[in-house]
């Protein structure tokens, strides 16, 4: 029975996620080993291991969570929405809007003045992108979904390019803001920034879960999912929207964190099916696995130095995939 | 059940259809004839409103087709169209998918009563040994009988069909048909289809129109439509009208001169 199969899934990567949340938390240049650590809760605030713990590496999960789960499910929409298993989120160049965003505050030197403007900047520029996108693809009340996709390509490199003008022309030290920026990063330490990310991957994930059946329809293509009396048009713009604003609010807390949105949902699609209403929640919780993991590996590899994270999900997520495709494991359709 | 008045239609400015009228009665089994372009499919995605009229009506059950919400269409009409989706999954995920239009607003799962149709639907067609089979793995024919099981389960009023026997040999053209006109007997379906295969039509549709460079040519009973005279002049080919002898439906044969074999 799938109802049987799908709460096994669940329960798994909902395993899966404590676990890699408590080695998460004892790993680190101080290290608390697993059994320490609900002591160390018990005894309360005080102890310099509980700030390490719960002041610095917890926000660093939560946010990790957030980002991860985001980036994945954002993933899953759009490949859905396109039924094209190579899109991701930043396919689209909405991440490109929100780098040129949080480049050009860098490079202005705004991004001294508070810490709030950098992510402004990156859902300001997100929001830009996306309400060009989507006004330029908009036929007599119809969204033509590969202009769409063709457009959001094209932009994510007009904005690369000018990302990289920026960059050169910037001086040294906005030039490593950007470039760390760019890498991706899960350092922020603005709790309320933390929180509210926190708060949205959820909402958005609720969300999500409104459009999983006309999502399943959309798989059969727009007519069929019509003939099946999902509002098409409607759908389409809902998810659009949907996964733009997931991505932007990541890319601007987070910077280009790439790869998690790609590989997760094939992942999944292969171990728990093609059906969204599982695929979905299933996506949100591998890609906040996936993504608190490589985080670690970033925090530790080199500690005290940190790598950025996006170069850990690159490497980690590329073979991943790679090893999915040659084992025949990744569907072609 | 479907009246269509006036309706011209067509795709990017262009009328393909125009000034077309039809009245398929409740319970009625409706055959759309006519030879390649004729516009006969681009009718039949206009009365399932995938493409927008650019004048005229069309009303289901009295009710205007531009005014219905999707689902409320698709309670009452299901579509089996010409080319088969590919997707990842399995003929029953596909065939359940029927059941949405009929899902309750916060309805996440399918309910044992979803399950029992889905079923008793499948073993009506004959699908149900295959069930668990990749949708991309099955036959032509399988894909048809597929479609039109989902088709069923979503328990229409009427059904549009474009071309279901295409692509099929004789043992199952007659068993889609035969299917189709059973439905029609017992559960008081109204089927329209479009038909390629003018015997076919005129073994099975209680009426037929006949399409004819965008415009119904002829409309009325196999009888009525499938005369000598009219076949040749819409077809542009000489053929002779003879009689079926088991039906005596008439039955169109295709004359060719000497030279020709």
């Amino acid at each position: 029975m799938n109802h049987v199969r799908w709460t096994f899934w669940l329960f798994s990567l909902l395993g899966l996620l404590v676990a890699v949340m408590m080695l998460s938390l004892s790993v680190g240049a101080a290290g608390i080993p697993v059994t320490k650590i609900i002591p160390v809760f018990l005894e309360g605030r005080g102890s310099a291991e509980y700030s390490i713990l719960f002041d610095i590496r917890l926000m660093r999960i939560i946010l990790g969570f957030a980002i991860g789960g985001s980036l994945s499910l954002a993933g899953v929409i759009l490949q859905g929405l396109f039924r094209n298993p190579l899109v991701e989120p930043y396919t689209l160049g909405i991440s490109g809007g929100a780098a040129l965003g949080v480049a050009i505050n860098v490079a202005l030197g705004l991004a001294v003045s508070g810490r709030i403007t950098g992510p402004l900047a990156g859902v300001l520029g997100a929001g830009l992108v996306l309400v060009f996108l989507y006004f330029s693809n908009l036929r007599m009340g119809v969204i033509k979904l590969q202009g769409l996709l063709l457009n959001g390509v094209m932009i994510s490199f007009i904005c690369s390019s000018l990302v990289m003008l920026l960059m050169a022309l910037s001086s040294r030290e906005s030039l490593q803001g950007i470039i760390f920026w760019i890498m991706g990063c899960l350092g922020e330490s603005e709790v309320s920034l933390i929180w509210s990310m926190f708060i949205a991957a959820w909402v958005l994930l609720v969300a999500a879960y409104f459009f999983c059946l006309p999502l399943n329809a959309l798989a059969l293509g727009e007519e069929e999912a019509q003939h099946l009396g999902v509002p098409v048009e409607c759908t389409k713009r809902s998810l659009f929207f949907l996964a733009a604003v997931l991505t932007g609010f990541c890319v601007a807390v987070a910077g280009m964190i790439g790869f998690v949105g790609l590989v997760v949902p094939h992942l999944m699609r292969r171990l728990v099916g093609h059906d969204h209403r599982i695929l979905l929640g299933a996506s949100f919780l591998a890609g906040a696995i996936f993504l608190i993991f490589c985080d670690m590996l970033a925090r530790t590899i080199i500690a005290p130095l940190e790598l950025p994270v996006g170069v850990i999900t690159g490497i980690v997520g590329g073979s991943l995939f790679v090893y999915a495709l040659s084992r025949g494991e990744v569907d072609h359709a | 059940m479907l009246k269509v008045k006036a309706l011209t239609c067509g795709y990017g400015g262009r009328a393909v259809v125009s000034g077309v009228d039809l009245d398929v009665k409740s319970g009625e089994f409706f055959g759309l004839i006519g030879p390649n372009g004729s516009g006969k499919t681009t009718l039949l995605r206009a009365l399932s409103r995938i493409i927008k009229p650019m004048a005229g009506d069309i009303a289901l059950n009295g009710k205007a087709l531009g005014k219905m919400a999707w689902r409320e269409i698709a309670r009452d009409v299901a579509v089996v169209s010409q080319q088969v989706p590919v997707a990842a999954m399995t003929v029953e995920e596909f065939v359940m998918l029927g059941r949405l239009p009929h899902f309750a607003q916060m309805q996440f799962l399918e309910s044992a009563h979803d399950r029992n149709i889905t079923r008793d639907c499948m073993a009506t067609t004959g699908t149900l040994c295959f069930k668990d089979k990749p949708l991309q793995h099955l036959s032509g024919g399988e894909r048809q009988l597929v479609q039109i099981t989902r088709a069923l389960v979503q328990q229409p009023k009427m059904l549009l069909l474009d071309e279901p026997t295409a692509h099929l040999d004789i043992t199952h053209q007659v068993a889609v048909m035969g299917l189709l006109k059973r439905l029609v007997r017992e559960l008081d379906v109204t089927v329209l289809m479009v038909l390629h295969d003018l015997n076919l039509a005129s073994e099975y549709c209680d009426r037929l129109a006949l399409v004819s460079e965008g415009r119904i040519y002829k409309t009325g009973t196999p009888q009525e439509v499938m005369e000598r005279g009219i076949i040749e002049a819409v077809y542009k080919t000489t053929i002779t009208v003879g009689k079926s002898p088991v039906s005596s439906k008439p039955y169109i044969f295709i004359n060719t001169s000497k030279e020709e074999k």
